[in-house]
């Protein structure tokens, strides 16, 4: 089982340095979020209170 | 068995670059190819007794879409950035031992969902054995059990090969799937005439006008929030925060939706069928017009299953402890042997108590996610420590106080409380203030308060802190 565990841990310090090693994704910001906010926010509530009337 | 994963799509190890490689068309698919399954007829056929044809269908696809909000915010930018699925996303906001709390909640929810699933197909194909003279009525219930048990061996025979077949069938579930729920509702509307079905009455709306859309917009959320185990499990794969909003809003909110209608109009049109369109169908035009909707039952079914199995899998292999000692293979069967207890001991009291386990989610995710969304996007500025996130032992990043993040824990009480106090998840008497506020939008508010309050307040052992 300890080589199991050794195999684990190499196996995780690679990736994690590839993780760390590799640019991550830039933060998700809020001018990112304008589709996600038009599909998820603004079209949701406009069919809401149109609905409220049918 | 005794080995642990060494490949970070079966397994607890981050995803390397080349195993994220499910571009926005895969994502969409496979989204779609989860989230298209009879849960759909059932969920419709709640709202069908609150609202009418119009306003159901408005409601259903706005709420939904609404709901999806909340769950992409709580877990695509962190699955993406980071690589994380459901489980692992939450040290930071439970601690290194209290995320075993989600590997619980993750295996329960995505199970409770696919024995749903297997049992509403055991039905479907026991309700047609029957009606096609192959098996009688009094073996209905033993046909129904049988059934259910040869869909999830099905289930298990595919996903346990592996998590690939998900991004190889996708495209095809999806596509069948979205088509026959497509013929359903047109054979529905082109039978029942929109005239009737416009004029069709909702069989249980409390005469309330407000409280019955906002029931039925409560209900959407809770959908949509049903989906937080599933969402980082598939969005790790892909590279871009920003390229999964469209496949994950369309394909989980949007597909979802959509064939819900089915479940509202039959629910609608045939007040007592709780949403499946099969034993109205066979009733108005025979088998022949009934094999298209249960076509999609079980090819939408097993597909679902899948994705379901495969989650509840891969949250157990989170826990290195666990991923040692089973193989994919083995944590599947787990997955799949639990199903099958349900299936074969408790099926009829668990399909009765669907409404309540759905509202369940919403009292349970609403909170999650909120919590998710202070610490990831408030309190820690969208950095998270990779270490500590993979790190179990004393002293890693997320280990608090012995390994529980108390203020995580309290915050989403808080939360559950707000809940409780708005709605009754399982008789559905509401506050007179829930007509106004849905109880979702509350409770999941109160814990984002809380949280980044005491964040402020608290000693550093008990969570995270800021300044």
């Amino acid at each position: 089982m300890s080589t199991l565990k050794e195999q684990y841990a190499e196996e995780l310090n690679a990736r994690l340095a590839e993780w760390q090693a590799g640019s991550l994704e830039p933060p998700f910001r809020f001018a990112d979020m304008r589709t996600l906010h038009a599909v998820t926010l603004a079209l949701p509530v406009i069919a809401l209170i149109l609905g409220w009337f049918l | 068995m005794d080995e642990i994963s060494t490949s970070g799509t079966e397994g607890s190890l981050p995803l390397l670059s080349h195993e994220r490689n499910w571009s926005p068309k895969a994502l969409f698919f496979s989204s779609a190819q989860a989230a298209v399954a009879t849960w759909c007829f059932i969920i419709g056929g709640y709202v069908a007794f609150y609202l009418p044809a119009a306003q159901g269908s408005v409601v259903m696809i706005a709420a939904m879409l609404a709901g999806m909000f909340l769950v992409f915010l709580a877990t695509v930018p962190m699955a993406t950035r980071y690589g994380l699925e459901a489980v692992r996303s939450t040290r930071p906001v439970f601690g290194t031992r209290g995320s075993l709390f989600t590997v619980a909640l993750t295996f329960l929810f995505t199970i409770g969902w696919g024995t749903t699933l297997m049992i509403f197909s055991g039905k479907s194909a026991a309700l047609l054995l029957v009606t096609l003279g192959v098996v009688s009525e009094a073996n209905e219930p033993v046909a129904q059990t049988v059934s259910s048990l040869i869909c999830l061996l099905v289930v298990w025979a595919l996903i346990s090969r592996g998590p690939g077949i998900l991004r190889r069938v996708g495209v095809i579930v999806a596509c069948s799937v979205l088509a026959l729920g497509v013929m359903v509702i047109i054979v529905i509307v082109a039978k029942v005439g929109w005239g009737a079905l416009l004029e069709a009455k909702p069989s249980a709306a409390s005469g309330n006008k407000l409280l019955d859309y906002t029931t039925a917009i409560e209900l959407m959320l809770a959908t949509a929030l049903s989906w937080w185990p599933y969402v980082g499990g598939m969005t790790r794969f892909s590279k871009s925060t920003k390229k999964s909003v469209l496949p994950v809003t369309l394909g989980l909110g949007l597909a979802l939706a959509v064939i819900c209608l089915i479940g509202l109009y039959t629910g609608l049109v045939f007040p007592d069928s709780g949403g499946d369109p099969l034993p109205g169908l066979l009733e108005i035009g025979g088998v022949w017009l009934a094999l298209p909707a249960f076509a999609f039952i079980i090819v939408a079914n097993v597909g679902t299953a899948m994705v379901g199995t495969y989650t509840a899998a891969l949250s157990l292999k989170q826990q290195p402890a666990i991923d040692a000692r089973l193989s994919w293979r083995g944590s599947t069967t787990v997955a799949g042997l639990t199903v099958a207890v349900v299936i074969v001991f408790l099926a009829e009291p668990f399909y009765a108590n669907f409404g309540t386990f759905l509202t369940l989610s919403a009292v349970v995710f609403g909170p999650l996610c909120g919590l998710q969304i202070a610490d990831y996007f408030i309190i820690r500025k969208q950095r998270l420590d990779l270490d500590g996130l993979y790190n179990d032992g004393a002293g890693s990043a997320y280990w608090y106080w012995k390994g529980l993040n108390v203020t995580g824990f309290v915050s989403m009480g808080v939360g559950i409380v707000v809940y409780f106090l708005l709605l009754d998840p399982v008789t559905f008497a509401s506050a007179p203030v829930f007509a106004f506020t849905t109880a979702t939008l509350p409770s999941t508010l109160a814990t984002v308060v809380v949280y980044v309050l005491l964040a402020r307040l608290q000693p550093k052992a008990f969570g995270p802190v800021v300044h």
